[in-house]
């Protein structure tokens, strides 16, 4: 075999394993494999709550790797229509706030869509979300002003709400002087009060006569200066929703100072 | 073997070893890093590993070890260089395929769009690319190759003596006898020492001045002294220097003994 014939043919044989490694790593060397999703952030839910001021969704950017900051973003409730922008309330925390529609106390949950930015390593990121969360119906009421002159109790009733309240009445009211250990009054039975709370953030004030109270013990017509008082008011409260009515028990108290 | 052929494969193995232990070229961001080894791309996206092998770059890798090994076990011709040349164009073709298939499947533009557990991450972080010691020993390698292959490996200027000049240099330390002899052996002819002569045939070359019955057989005599040399043909007597003796002498050597083997001549 003279040297060239040998060159020609080594070079054949070699280009054509060339070829064969060529094809073959087009054709099996596969590039997908599994997305590693634990370890890219992503936004959950924290609550959503229907409140007298609205409804109320927290997210919490999950971040187990990497240097994330959250600048922002917006949430748009599926169904309403409703959009939102995000504020930022923690390190990795957004809130978005919605005007109350009727239909959320209604709901046992609902889809929240949306975009929350930030950056992440100093460079932007994006990151979309869809989330299902349950809705938790969030009720605030609570005694605030007392004041008791003449046997006339007369105090206001904090509120926040979705959903519209009846106070049906109150039961067993007792104020006691607390620097005295004694009672003011009390009072045993039903009180009929038929008092309606509004949805929304507002306050309401109740006037007791409690001299007219059936079955009230009256001691003191007047609170004294610098003592401290406790105001007992177990209520019955009946919760309007669209669909049903709920009645409960509703024990409200407050602790208060007159004067100093 | 020649010098030529040896700075090949020690480039070539220079080359091997770097890429053992350096990727060839990497692409780095903060979150994701692609590195090429010689079994194929080692990818790290936010701390987790995968690695996927590309035969091309294997491929890559022992053509260039055997563009550096045949001139070592073929050196009988210059076609040994050619291919040499021509194996190691092939691994730079697939070194380029790598490239096509890391542009065709493992494109990364500077941003992720990965699905999350609740939907989706769009992350936007410049990224770097740069080449390491392997690619700029490679590109030498390809040079010193094409160069063996169009030169027939004789660039190097720096050759060793001629047999001539070896032996014109050793008798200005050692006796002509000896230089001679040294010739001799290396041309591979066979020679008789009589009482310090040397004896090709019927010729003879001694030192000192002629001994008429030590050389009954001789027809044909060089003589050295410490200044010239003497020729004798059987009727006449040429006088001549010492180096011109030596080159008289090895000449008639080829033509009165039997010269052995004829010297390989590489990458003819």
């Amino acid at each position: 075999m003279t040297p060239l014939k040998l060159f020609i043919i080594s070079s054949l044989i070699l280009t054509v394993i060339a070829l064969v490694v060529v094809y073959g790593a087009i054709q099996y060397a596969s590039s997908v494999h599994p997305a590693t999703m634990t370890v890219v952030p992503y936004v959950d839910v924290e609550g959503v709550n229907v409140t007298g001021e609205g409804l109320i969704i927290k997210l919490v950017v999950v971040n187990s790797t990497g240097n994330l900051t959250v600048t922002g973003g917006y949430a748009e409730i599926i169904g309403t229509g409703q959009s939102s922008p995000l504020r930022v309330v923690g390190p990795l925390t957004l809130e978005g706030t919605y005007i109350l529609l009727p239909q959320y106390v209604s709901m046992s949950t609902i889809g929240i869509r949306g975009l929350v930015s930030g950056t992440f390593y100093g460079d932007p990121m994006y990151i979309g979300f869809y989330l299902v969360a349950p809705i938790h119906v969030v009720i605030n009421v609570g005694v605030g002003d007392v004041t008791y002159s003449n046997c006339l109790l007369n105090l206001t009733l904090t509120y926040s709400t979705p959903i519209p309240i009846l106070i049906n009445g109150a039961a067993n009211v007792t104020l006691v002087d607390d620097s005295e250990s004694q009672f003011v009054f009390f009072m045993i039975g039903n009180l009929p009060l038929h008092v309606l709370l509004m949805p929304g953030v507002n306050a309401t004030s109740i006037m007791i006569n409690a001299e007219e109270l059936p079955n009230v013990h009256v001691f003191q017509c007047s609170l004294v200066s610098g003592h401290t008082y406790t105001l007992y008011l177990p209520i019955t409260v009946t919760y309007i929703y669209p669909t049903t009515n709920v009645t409960a028990q509703l024990t409200l108290y407050r602790v208060f100072t007159i004067g100093g | 073997m020649r010098l030529e052929v040896i700075i090949q494969l020690l480039i070539a193995l220079a080359f091997v070893l770097t890429w053992i232990f350096m990727p060839f070229w990497s692409l780095v961001s903060n979150i994701y890093i692609q590195k090429l080894t010689l079994l194929g791309f080692s990818i790290t996206f936010l701390g987790s590993n995968y690695f996927l092998f590309v035969p091309n770059a294997l491929a890559a890798f022992i053509y260039a070890i055997v563009s550096a090994v045949i001139p070592l076990v073929w050196r009988s011709s210059r076609y040994s260089l050619y291919l040499s040349l021509f194996t190691l164009s092939l691994a730079a073709m697939l070194l380029v395929t790598v490239f096509i298939f890391q542009s065709r499947y493992l494109y990364y533009g500077g941003y992720s769009i990965v699905p999350t557990a609740t939907g989706y991450t769009y992350i936007r972080i410049p990224y770097r690319t740069y080449f390491n010691a392997p690619l700029y020993l490679f590109a030498v390698l390809f040079a010193v190759t094409a160069l063996n292959a169009t030169t027939r490996a004789r660039w190097i200027m720096v050759r060793k003596l001629s047999l001539i000049e070896e032996a014109l240099t050793m008798v200005r330390v050692k006796d002509p006898i000896s230089a001679i002899r040294m010739a001799l052996g290396r041309l591979g002819i066979q020679y008789s020492v009589i009482n310090g002569s040397l004896v090709i045939g019927d010729l003879a070359i001694i030192m000192g001045g002629v001994e008429k019955e030590k050389l009954k057989d001789a027809k044909e005599y060089i003589s050295f002294t410490d200044k010239n040399s003497i020729y004798f043909d059987g009727s006449s007597i040429t006088e001549l220097s010492i180096e011109q003796g030596i080159l008289l002498a090895l000449s008639k050597a080829l033509i009165k003994g039997k010269p052995g083997r004829i010297e390989v001549v590489e990458y003819a």
